[in-house]
């Protein structure tokens, strides 16, 4: 509970920053771009408009999750500002559970105004509600399944920037979500070299790295929804690997000295 | 001093390595311009690899340039030999894509050396949208428009008719193009499948017509059945060997060859009637048609034609078929 003043803190901290503005009126921008390129799409407006959609909505929110996130807990460090927080009556974990939901807080506000954007092109390209009726649950699914990414990514960034500089941990936070997406990949690569070694440190890979492409539901969006069961084990998923490593930047954060 | 100047020397090597290297570069590529289409489309394995989790968004770019690549070469009436490529790109990327694989059997079995190509990547598509009837549908528009082959087009929109909300036209279409194959067996599914159509027909009008169908393919198939039987009958009565005339006899007395009564046997390649086929066991029983009326047979050419029908024959080719009524007045 000693952590919500500090996640709303962060919040607002999040909201004042005018290069957050900056990057969602980017990503807007390129959400409306789709209207555009519907005229040379040759019969497929509905798609391009929501790949283009759920791609921006994922890379704009990666990129403020990455330098965001990284700064998180050194800004603090570098104002100074960390002292007179962890005088208080507050444990070192609380600080980083405020943090992370801070930022979590404002990925959800940023995600559902992309979301809002992305459903008022969708409604104008495909004529109506009657156009977006057929895709809306697969689409919802897919929106909350990208912001469900982008907190497992804030809790990575959290995770590097306890005890990484913010630009080094920027890199491994993108490498996470490289090796995320990849990560089926080299499982693959794993057991087609016929090494025994190798195949063990692609499985090990496999398990320690975030899977992001479980999370990933934008290439199935033009067929049905996915079972519940299926979400809900990705959702499952995406929570227990946030809260692994949330715990683990916690006990770093604890042997921390400052 | 000497660092900065050899500094200076550096910069001035490295830079015109980099612009040797780069004129070298250019020189290898293609002199044909058109052939830069296919060097910046990467391997689709590598692209699906590189595209991190935004593989669709990457098909529909590559969709847009293989549209702006189609009818950039269109407007030029230039060969288009990169469409497979660029084809296979989009629906590796995104396997779901259905509009891509209807576009690329368009515009690649429009052209005779693509046509292949198009087959390839339809084939594809139905490998990974098994539910999908405008797929099969596709694959038999190919084969009945483009390879001329009625047999296969039909056994493609038989498979579409069977999917998921496929339209009533996919059956009608198998049925005549199974009945167009000529073969009994093709000609057999035909049948079962205007039967089909008979029962599942939801307004009387559609009934009516695929009853007709169904009693025009029940005479086509009795047509095939029977003259198979006659080709059959002709083999048989060919490989009987042909009994040679008597040697004519020469006489003594009269000092002359006596004229020879029996002459050589000839054969008759057709039977007398249908019913002889029967009792050779070429057919199963004497033929009748769908309103118990036997075929007409002529036994010196061995063409069989069936009464006519209660109204114009909808196939074609069975009109050949129909003898003329006997009160019309030529």
């Amino acid at each position: 509970m000693r952590s919500i003043p500090l996640a709303l803190n962060t919040l607002r901290e999040a909201i004042r920053d005018k290069i957050l503005y900056v990057i969602l009126l980017f990503a807007i921008i390129l959400i409306a771009s789709g209207v555009l390129l519907t005229t040379l799409s040759l019969n497929q407006e509905n798609k391009i408009v929501m790949d283009l959609g759920l791609s921006s909505i994922s890379i704009f929110g990666l990129i403020i999750t990455v330098f965001v996130g990284t700064n998180l807990l050194n800004k603090e460090i570098d104002k100074k500002t960390i002292y007179l927080l962890l005088s208080k009556p507050m444990h070192r974990a609380d600080f980083i559970m405020g943090k992370f939901l801070g930022l979590s807080l404002t990925l959800l506000i940023i995600t559902l105004s992309m979301g809002l954007a992305f459903y008022a092109v969708l409604w104008y390209t495909s004529g109506g509600l009657s156009g977006i009726m057929p895709i809306l649950e697969s689409s919802a699914q897919a929106l909350l399944l990208i912001y469900l990414e982008l907190v497992v990514l804030t809790a990575v960034a959290v995770f590097f920037s306890t005890f990484a500089t913010p630009i080094m941990g920027a890199i491994f936070t993108l490498a996470a979500y490289t090796i995320g997406h990849m990560s089926n990949d080299i499982v693959a690569f794993g057991k087609l070299s016929k090494n025994p070694v190798l195949e063990q440190i692609s499985q090990l890979m496999f398990y320690v790295l975030p899977d992001l492409e479980r999370l990933n539901l934008k290439n199935h969006l033009m067929t049905s929804a996915v079972p519940s069961e299926v979400l809900g084990g990705s959702l499952a998923y995406g929570l227990m690997y946030t809260l692994a490593l949330l715990f683990l930047s916690m006990a770093i954060f604890d042997f921390k000295e400052f | 001093m000497w660092v900065r100047l050899l500094l200076l020397v550096c910069f001035v090597l490295a830079v015109n390595a980099m612009h040797f290297l780069h004129i070298h570069q250019i020189r290898r590529l293609p002199f044909n311009k058109d052939h830069f289409d296919a060097l910046y489309l990467p391997d689709p394995a590598f692209l699906q690899f590189t595209s991190l989790g935004h593989e669709t968004l990457v098909s529909d770019f590559i969709w847009l340039e293989t549209i702006q690549y189609y009818g950039d070469r269109l407007s030029k009436t230039k060969a288009t030999p990169f469409l497979y490529r660029y084809f296979d790109a989009i629906t590796t990327l995104d396997p779901d894509f259905i509009g891509a694989y209807i576009f690329a059997s368009y515009v690649m079995g429009s052209e005779p050396e693509l046509r292949d190509d198009a087959i390839k990547i339809i084939k594809k598509g139905m490998e990974l949208n098994p539910t999908v009837w405008g797929l099969p549908y596709q694959m038999g528009m190919m084969y009945h428009l483009y390879y001329k082959d009625p047999e296969k087009a039909a056994a493609y929109f038989e498979q579409a008719s069977r999917l998921p909300h496929a339209p009533a036209v996919t059956k009608n279409l198998a049925a005549q193009l199974y009945r167009k194959a000529d073969t009994l067996g093709a000609c057999m599914v035909s049948l079962h499948l205007w039967g089909e159509n008979v029962k599942q027909a939801a307004e009387k009008h559609l009934k009516d017509k695929a009853e007709r169908n169904f009693i025009e393919t029940a005479i086509t198939c009795d047509l095939i059945r029977i003259r198979q039987a006659l080709e059959a009958y002709r083999k048989r009565q060919l490989s009987i060997p042909v009994k040679p005339a008597p040697a004519p006899v020469y006489s003594r007395r009269l000092r002359r060859y006596l004229p020879v009564a029996a002459k050589p046997v000839v054969v008759s390649p057709f039977p007398a009637s249908l019913n002889e086929l029967v009792e050779l066991g070429l057919l199963a029983k004497p033929p009748l048609d769908f309103f118990k009326r036997p075929y007409l047979y002529d036994a010196r050419t061995g063409k069989v034609m069936v009464e006519p029908l209660p109204w114009l024959a909808i196939d074609l080719k069975l009109r050949e078929s129909i003898a003329m009524p006997k009160n019309t007045v030529n």
